[in-house]
């Protein structure tokens, strides 16, 4: 399933994938190469990944101040976890990375900005460095991803400061082209 | 020269002064005709960007402080400004000129070598159609000059001076959001409404133009600006005039309704909102920045001008500014922050002459302890308001979620202890279980407010009428408009109590082009079953009941104000005019959302699951094409209601622009309330009895 794609798409296809051609692209790039990716799974991490549960995250309810993070999340800081979530639909997505959220969650980033929203066990998944400047095709559902948990206050180059992140296993995506990469997302969708 | 063929009157008004600084200048040098130019000149206004004296875009109270600006641009690279002087109806302006130059920090389309000349904090007393201009010296003697117009309005001498203004803003809340929660919450018999909203007890409603300065369709920011500052500001902006700096809180400034009556007669600010509170509608009351969304700087300015606004009660959500950036979730960093230049005129000018703080990269600051500190008690969640006595409580802040409250129908499903999610209550979900309702923030908000002397300025925000319409999440936004109408009869009721008050509902915009399209034929229960054979042959053809076949909807109230359930039987249905491509099943979205910590369920329907309106409701695969690009529905450009109750009503019938309110609450709040042109014969000259 080669599609002779660049690795970093061109101005016009990312612009094209941030158009209702996106959707249509991605939907279409996801039926068709969820079929592949039934043959094709990706390499799994030879270590077995910790199960991570959003509601493990921080203490709750929150209380009158800051989030209080648990021992939990405290663990699992620079180890390869596994996450159950949804993808965030944002009207502006940031280039190669995606918010998975406990709950279905939709941003407009156009009227809004960050009064948004997400709660606050919000992960930042980022794709392999190689896949930087792609954007990621909204998934609907829930989606299982497996990478390297980071803990700690970051700048996002927009701005907005992000507390978790999750670096997805590079095995899992290296070499993908940006249809194969849409299509290995939503291979990681729970089968309905 | 390009800049001068757009703007003619720049042209037609400087040329004369051109050309005779040319046969002096270019003479000398026998150089070229090209000469620098004024590419913006601020206040904006249509003399100087068309030629035309009218219409007049800016105007301002007598004695409203703004600030005038302009963009001066060196004929060449080896050219430079070297002094700049503003005039008002031909008289210098006595103040300090500040030049600042591009070589760093500007839009890239402007010339490294333009200098942006500004005087802070000016105003003008005596009403009337102004001209001003800005007269500048390029370093080899040319001088080129530009002019602009602007209005002071008159106010009169009135009737009963209103000690307090409350505006209700119902963000996106459109005649159609307000007819659905009529619907809904009252419900109709044999074509009479049963239970009127409150808002619709008002007496008095007009049409609002909603424009922004640079859109027919504008956003939060200078939607509310518009209300509050008598101007237009461009989209994202609020309380200042656009510029060509990056800095985004460098911008012209105009003084606002609350720092205008703060000044002049004392009066407090209070900002009520059930979204974040650094959010585009509640900032634009208070907070001066061309970027809404510099979320640091904006929550920080709230507390350090409060000397300015007068601000003394601030509720919402939004907790994730007012943490130090080393606490978890907090989202303070430096580049949605500012800091002045002491060294720079161009910024310190803003601290010397407009009296604010230079703010601070202080992404480290306790706001929330800083907050307290300056004498504001602090409520975290419902029970904590509750205990606030406000007869000893001069300064409240409430702060009830990390980033916008959660909405009405899952705040009340929270009460009601009703799960829609495996592990349960939404509210919990997020970590705030306790959140209040928008009407006991607002009645707590009087009640703080009503201690001050000399009244005060409270703006009321159901946010999420818009953000849900946003995601055409029919139910949500209703039951928010439902909430907000509990907030305008808590309002209303002060105000019928107190006899000083004026009182306005209204919109900054209207969002999703929302429609009653009629209400559906079936029952829930067949709906559900057309759900599962899906398509549009069934959830269009057989359900939408167009005319009579609508009917009038009846939902069953419960005894907390709110619908007992939204999937009724017969149900009202909703189009939306201005949508993103989605899946309609009509149903609310409240089916269990799939928990991330709960086992799989390999046989769940999970793609019914909501994630967005493109990706919700899929389970019936009625799918509607939509008229914008991405997966929101957008504002706009449509007229929006305002209802006024008190004193000072009559001011507001007609139809309006969003600026013309401004002037009409502060003619109420100055000098006394009157009746609009047209409901007085001009002997009576404004000044009823009433």
């Amino acid at each position: 399933m080669k599609l002779n794609l660049p690795s970093r798409p061109l101005a016009a296809l990312r612009l094209a994938l941030c158009t209702p051609l996106r959707l249509l692209l991605a939907t279409t790039a996801a039926l068709w190469m969820g079929a592949a990716q039934a043959q094709s799974v990706p390499v799994a991490p030879t270590r077995q990944p910790a199960e991570l549960r959003f509601r493990d995250f921080y203490r709750m309810p929150v209380g009158s101040g800051g989030l209080e993070i648990s021992d939990t999340l405290r663990r699992v800081d620079g180890q390869s976890v596994r996450l159950v979530g949804y993808m965030v639909l944002q009207e502006r997505p940031a280039l190669g990375q995606f918010m998975l959220t406990p709950r279905p969650v939709q941003t407009s980033e156009h009227a809004d900005g960050e009064a948004d929203d997400l709660p606050p066990a919000t992960v930042v998944v980022y794709l392999d460095p190689t896949q930087r400047d792609w954007v990621v095709p909204h998934v609907r559902g829930l989606v299982a991803v497996s990478g390297r948990l980071s803990l700690g206050r970051l700048e996002e180059p927009g701005g907005r400061v992000s507390w978790v992140r999750l670096q997805l296993d590079s095995e899992a995506t290296r070499g993908m082209t940006p249809f194969e990469f849409a299509g290995y997302i939503h291979s990681l969708q729970h089968r309905h | 020269m390009s800049q001068d063929l757009q703007h003619p009157n720049n042209t037609t008004t400087t040329l004369s002064r051109r050309l005779a600084a040319c046969v002096l200048a270019c003479a000398a040098a026998g150089a070229s005709i090209a000469a620098p130019t004024v590419s913006r000149l601020t206040p904006p206004s249509e003399l100087f960007t068309s030629g035309q004296s009218a219409p007049v875009i800016a105007r301002f109270l007598p004695g409203q402080r703004f600030d005038l600006q302009a963009t001066l641009r060196p004929e060449d690279a080896t050219k430079s400004i070297s002094a700049a002087r503003f005039a008002i109806d031909g008289k210098a302006i006595n103040a300090t000129v500040a030049l600042r130059d591009c070589a760093s920090g500007c839009l890239a389309a402007v010339p490294k070598n333009a200098s942006i000349a500004t005087v802070r904090a000016v105003s003008v007393a005596k009403p009337g159609l102004h001209t001003f201009s800005v007269s500048a010296t390029q370093s080899d003697g040319q001088v080129v000059s530009a002019s602009g117009n602007f209005e002071v309005v008159e106010l009169v001498a009135g009737g009963q001076k209103v000690k307090n203004i409350v505006i209700l803003l119902g963000d996106g809340m459109g005649a159609a959001q307000r007819t659905a929660a009529r619907i809904v919450a009252g419900g109709y018999a044999q074509g009479k409404s049963i239970a009127p909203l409150a808002m619709d007890t008002f007496p008095v409603t007009g049409l609002v133009k909603t424009a922004s300065l640079n859109s027919i369709v504008t956003d939060s920011a200078p939607g509310m600006s518009g209300y509050v500052s008598g101007n237009k500001n461009n989209n994202n902006e609020q309380g200042v005039f656009p510029d060509d700096t990056l800095d985004a809180f460098d911008n012209p400034r105009i003084e606002y309704l609350s720092e205008y009556l703060h000044r002049t007669q004392g009066k407090a600010l209070g900002l009520v909102t059930t979204s974040d509170v650094f959010d585009a509608t509640p900032a634009a009351n208070a907070v001066h920045t061309s970027n809404r969304g510099a979320g640091t700087g904006i929550v920080d300015q709230y507390l350090d001008d409060r000397g300015l606004t007068g601000l003394s009660v601030l509720m919402g959500g939004g907790r994730k500014w007012f943490l130090p950036s080393t606490t978890p979730g907090s989202a303070r960093g430096d580049r949605s922050d500012y800091a002045f230049s002491a060294d720079q005129a161009h910024t310190a000018e803003i601290v010397r002459r407009w009296g604010v703080a230079p703010g601070k990269l202080d992404k480290d600051r306790d706001l929330l302890a800083d907050f307290q500190a300056s004498g504001f008690r602090y409520a975290a969640d419902k029970d904590a308001l509750d205990a606030i006595d406000p007869r000893k409580t001069d300064r409240l802040l409430g702060l009830f979620a990390h980033s916008n409250m959660n909405v009405a129908l899952d705040k009340i499903d929270g009460r009601r202890g009703k799960a829609r999610g495996v592990t349960g209550r939404v509210v919990d979900d997020y970590g705030f279980p306790d959140q209040p309702m928008l009407d006991e923030m607002t009645a707590k908000a009087l009640a703080v407010l009503e201690r001050n002397r000399s009244g005060f300025v409270l703006m009321v925000e159901g946010a999420s009428i818009d953000k849900q319409a946003h995601n055409m999440d029919t139910e949500r936004w209703l039951l928010d408009t439902i909430e907000f109408d509990r907030a305008v009869k808590v309002v209303r009721d002060f105000a019928s109590r107190r006899g000083d008050t004026l009182v306005i509902i209204t919109a900054d915009h209207e969002c999703a082009g929302v429609a009653l399209i009629g209400g559906s034929r079936l029952s829930d229960a067949r709906l559900q079953e057309l759900v599962r054979e899906g398509g549009s042959e069934n959830l269009r053809d057989k359900v939408v009941g167009v005319y009579e076949q609508a009917g009038f909807p009846k939902y069953r109230m419960g005894g907390d104000g709110y619908p007992q359930t939204t999937d009724i039987d017969f149900r009202l249905l909703v189009g939306y005019g201005a949508n993103s491509d989605r899946f309609e099943d009509w149903r609310t979205n409240d089916r269990p959302l799939q928990d991330a910590q709960q086992p799989f369920v390999r046989s769940a329907p999970l793609s019914a699951y909501p994630a967005g309106p493109s990706t919700r409701d899929m389970l019936g695969s009625f799918q509607i094409t939509g008229q914008v690009p991405g997966d929101s529905a957008v504002h706009t450009a449509t007229d929006v209601p305002l209802s006024a109750y008190g004193p000072g009503a009559y001011a507001f019938t007609g139809v309006l622009d969003n600026t013309d309110v401004f002037f009409r609450l502060a003619q109420a709040a100055l000098k006394g309330v009157v009746l609009p042109p047209g409901l007085h014969s001009s002997a009576a000259a404004a000044s009823p009895k009433r």
